[in-house]
């Protein structure tokens, strides 16, 4: 797409230019370094899940919403649709400038981490992606069935307490805060082997999760594809 | 209220006619049929309000979230579509604008507790239940969910008015996640930063822990106060609804409209103030009352004791609750216990106990010591020898004018009484409770006079959590067996009591035993099962059938093949929370099962692991290998392993006739470890009979060894075998 780094110039200054942007972008920093400052932790793993696996999808729901909600909620997007482009190629650019700026903070922060424990947060990081990938796909969903930032904004606060509260609902199997099970950092350490047979757990669940989103995504695009006359 | 007729005629052709109102119904339906077949709760075996209420919470939760949205929605559609402006022109007052919108969400929400209710009343039918009973618990999850309903709604419409953009939706999540989040998965372990009287704001009564259903005793314990919750919530719902009211558009509100919201802001909050205070008191004096006890039995771990990491911590803590077991031998013992007990009505209790004690120690002592729980009061104490009784806390001790030989007895008479209920978990649960439709009075509470002096709760100091102390209940084991003869009688108790001894007629209970006296009342019955007598909830007679069945085909071979007597003369199906609090009490005479535990295909595998702990935590001598952990660089590690399977298979052979090689798959010790199961192996082609009496041959001399000495059961199938051959 033609003029996608303008747009992206465009979009970037909009978000820097408004207070509530930039506290949004300054919350996850200050909240990690309260977190890792005020509660002393003996396994790594816990402040892990803290900030990547409760925290940060707050934050991804909260920016990915900001950036819907810049042309859907202002109405603007009708008159975008208008235009003569793929309208799956719209979506995709407005998720892809969201994650850039999301994963490039939360980039930010792996960094800072790194110089403390290790190349492990790389790996929970990695590990997190699947699950990142499936709030986001959640939302999109949220997105084009309301057509409104509201939908998307439901569908990510909704699996995060799923997530958060419902964790003993959805069985060992299905967890999405993982990180804060010492076995769990084991396996990323490869102390267990990574391909040892009890370990497939682990694969699975986020497997399972990057499958649903994946199928999730796709619907979602093509439930935006403008109807064939 | 013509013009709110309008309104709320006009809210209501809105809300049936977007589409998207639909889909919490939907999530709903989906959501109980998730709950019915993907955790296949049906025939499990539970009984059907069990399994209700498993999940009862996660709905309301769920119904929460969706209805709290909703009602932000309902005040932001009008808003952000700029129709509100236009509606501010018109003749429309404040009032009757926001209450049109508040009654289409409130009528939203009820909507989906009257589906709620629908599906309990349905579902508990296909029990054999009474109709008043359904009609109760039906009015408890009415009152549950109405009332969160509606004071979610109102703090919906709140958030929606203060907070003018898309993020009053995020308040509340927020909100609930604040109110809930603190008692949510309570254990009963309130940290530091916790005060566990904050757990009573909550938009539904959550005073219990995991669930509000306690198998026999029902709903009793939280249906009044649940109903007195609900009941401040409601006013607290309309106390911020009449705020919304007052604070909303205040330039166009007339004169006659702000007194009228005054007086009913005044109104509501005295009586919110009235009805929470109610509340509060209820919970706060068992909260204190467990505070007090506490403090009363409170030791500390060592004075010098250095915290090292949270699992070293808690190993430290287990082993100090082992050392502290009441397993210290008393010379004297009651031989016969007459006990009058009569029952009354708020947890009050009096009784006259004749006792029969005997020294069966080989000295002279003119000392005998008692344990009574120190919340009874003694009224008289005499005997016809001339003693003196002296109570201090828990302990009474009769100092005798004249000593008491060895092997002599001597009768005396205690007359005593008083109130006795007793909680656990920060007072969010009743370990023993007298009530009008629920009894428990298990040994722990001391109710009865214990020989010896006994600790009756062991509490220790814990600077992380609120209250500063955690609380076990003890185990109380007896060295000689007492004849009780029970005669009990009740006041204003209306359901059927059982004890741990039989009874022999309409309120006598007849019985030696070495456990000591239960006493239990309510919506249960009592079966006899190859011999034991089973004391279990109506609906779970059944199932207890079969499965205590296979307990008595695994007790039997623990009898036969190693002479373990310990197939108990009565057993009680307890819920969750009060089995974890007893369960350490279980003996050869009393044993307790969970009713909450489902069973299902691995029943066999279950009984084995539970049968294979009451041998460890049994008074009987055990071999010192029967202990789990132990390194693997110890020269018998994996014998140890070894006879441990072997002891388990053994008792498994004796449900499922099925050889060890079979039950002993998908073992991956390494290659020391194969060796020596190749050996069993090789036994085992003598026939199972043949490894049993190997087993029994190993726990003989396990039992004959050391802890110092090592284990070999190379060359202890050796000599086996040659024993065998001659």
């Amino acid at each position: 797409m033609s003029g996608m780094f303008f747009r992206c110039r465009l979009f970037f200054k909009k978000w820097v230019s408004s207070i509530y942007g930039i506290a949004l972008l300054a919350a996850i920093p200050i909240a990690a370094i309260i977190l890792y400052h005020d509660f002393y932790y003996e396994e790594t793993g816990k402040l892990l899940s803290l900030i990547f696996e409760q925290l940060a999808p707050i934050w991804l729901i909260l920016i990915l919403q900001r950036y819907f909600s810049i042309e859907f909620d202002s109405g603007f997007f009708t008159q975008v649709v208008t235009y003569p482009i793929a309208r799956y190629k719209f979506l995709l650019e407005r998720f892809l400038f969201a994650c850039m700026l999301f994963f490039i903070m939360l980039g930010i922060i792996a960094l800072v981490l790194t110089s403390i424990f290790g190349a492990i947060i790389w790996k929970a990081f990695l590990y997190t992606l699947p699950l990142y990938f499936f709030y986001s796909a959640v939302m999109l969903i949220g997105l084009v069935i309301s057509k409104r930032s509201l939908g998307a904004l439901l569908g990510g606060i909704f699996l995060f307490l799923l997530s958060f509260i419902g964790a003993p609902l959805l069985g060992q199997a299905l967890q999405m805060i993982m990180l804060k099970y010492g076995s769990v950092i084991y396996f990323l350490e490869g102390k267990t082997g990574y391909a040892f047979a009890d370990n497939d757990l682990y694969y699975y669940n986020r497997l399972m999760y990057m499958g649903f989103g994946i199928i999730l995504f796709i619907l979602a695009l093509i439930k935006f594809q403008r109807k064939p006359v | 209220m013509k013009q709110l007729k309008n309104n709320f005629q006009y809210e209501w052709l809105l809300l049936i006619r977007n589409k998207f109102l639909a889909i919490p119904i939907v999530i709903n339906i989906i959501a109980w049929v998730y709950v019915l077949y993907e955790k296949s709760l049906l025939g499990s075996g539970t009984t059907v309000e069990n399994q209700f209420y498993t999940y009862f919470i996660w709905i309301l939760l769920l119904n929460l979230f969706l209805i709290g949205i909703i009602a932000v929605y309902i005040v932001n559609r009008d808003r952000d579509s700029k129709f509100e402006q236009l509606a501010m022109t018109y003749q429309v007052k404040n009032w009757q604008w926001l209450t049109g919108k508040w009654l289409i969400a409130q009528v939203y929400g009820q909507i989906l507790t009257v589906l709620t209710v629908m599906i309990q009343i349905i579902w508990f039918f296909t029990a054999p239940m009474t109709a008043a009973e359904v009609l109760k618990q039906s009015i408890y999850t009415f009152a549950q969910m109405g009332g969160a309903f509606l004071i979610i709604v109102s703090f919906g419409f709140l958030c929606a008015v203060l907070i003018p953009n898309i993020f009053s939706y995020l308040a509340i999540p927020a909100l609930i996640i604040v109110s809930v989040f603190l008692p949510f998965d309570y254990t009963g372990m309130a940290l530091e930063f916790d005060n566990p009287r904050l757990h009573l704001l909550t938009p539904f009564d959550f005073m219990f822990v995991g669930k509000p259903y306690e198998g026999i005793w029902g709903i009793e314990r939280v249906f009044q106060s649940t109903l007195i919750h609900q009941m401040a919530v409601i006013v607290i719902a309309i106390l911020v609804f009449a705020f919304i009211l007052f604070i909303f558009k205040r330039n166009r509100r007339s004169k006659g409209e702000k007194q009228l919201l005054l007086a009913l802001l005044s109104i509501t909050t005295a009586m919110a103030i009235v009805i929470s205070f109610i509340r509060f008191t209820d919970y706060n004096q068992g909260f204190k009352q467990y505070v007090e006890t506490g403090n009363f039995y409170i030791d500390t771990l060592l004075s010098d004791y250095k915290r090292g990491t949270e699992e070293e911590y808690y190993e430290d803590i287990n082993k100090y609750y082992d050392e502290m077991q009441d397993d210290e031998h008393y010379d004297f013992s009651i031989e016969i216990s007459d006990l009058d007990i009569l029952l009354k009505e708020d947890h009050q209790l009096e009784a006259t106990n004749q006792l029969t004690i005997k020294n069966n120690g080989e000295e002279a002592a003119d000392e005998v010591l008692l344990t009574l729980n120190h919340q009874l009061n003694i009224t008289a104490c005499h005997s016809e020898r001339e003693l003196s009784c002296s109570a201090d806390g828990d302990f009474i001790t009769l100092t005798l004018a004249q000593p008491i030989q060895p092997n002599e007895e001597f009768e005396m008479k205690l007359t005593y009484g008083g109130e006795i209920l007793q909680y656990f978990d920060e007072g969010s649960g009743e370990s023993a409770f007298i009530d009008k439709r629920r009894v428990f009075l298990p040994k722990s509470a001391g109710w009865y006079p214990l020989i010896g002096k006994r600790t009756l709760f062991q509490v220790l100091e814990d600077e992380q959590l609120y209250v500063k102390f955690q609380i076990r209940n003890t185990r109380l084991v007896e060295d000689f067996p007492t004849q009780y003869n029970v005669s009990l009688q009740s006041e204003g108790v209306e359901v059927p009591l059982l004890m741990s001894i039989p009874k022999t007629e309409n309120g006598k209970f007849t019985g030696t035993t070495k456990h000591g006296l239960e006493l239990i009342g309510g919506n249960m019955v009592e079966q006899e099962v190859a011999g034991i007598r089973v004391i279990s909830h109506p609906q779970l007679q059944e199932s207890m059938s079969s499965i205590v069945n296979k307990y008595h085909q695994a007790w039997a071979g623990l009898k036969e093949w190693f002479d373990l007597d310990l197939m108990p003369k009565t057993i009680a199906v307890l819920p969750n929370n009060q089995y974890y609090n007893q369960v350490q009490n279980m003996t050869e005479d009393f044993y307790l099962l969970n009713e909450d535990t489902v069973y299902g295909e691995g029943i066999e595998e279950y009984i084995v692991n539970d049968l294979y702990l009451q041998v460890l935590r049994s008074g009987i001598p055990h071999p010192e290998t029967f202990s789990d952990g132990g390194s693997s660089e110890e020269a018998d590690f994996y014998d140890r392993i070894i006879f441990d399977e072997l002891f388990n298979w053994s008792i498994y052979y004796q449900m499922e006739k099925e050889s060890f090689t079979k039950y002993n798959t998908d073992q991956d010790w390494g290659t020391k470890y194969d060796q020596k199961i190749e050996r069993i192996k090789e036994m085992e082609k003598q026939g199972d009979e043949y490894l049993l009496a190997f087993t029994r041959y190993l726990y003989d001399a396990s039992n004959k060894l050391g802890n110092s000495k090592e284990f070999n059961i190379e060359r202890l199938a050796d000599a086996f075998e040659k024993e065998m051959k001659e």
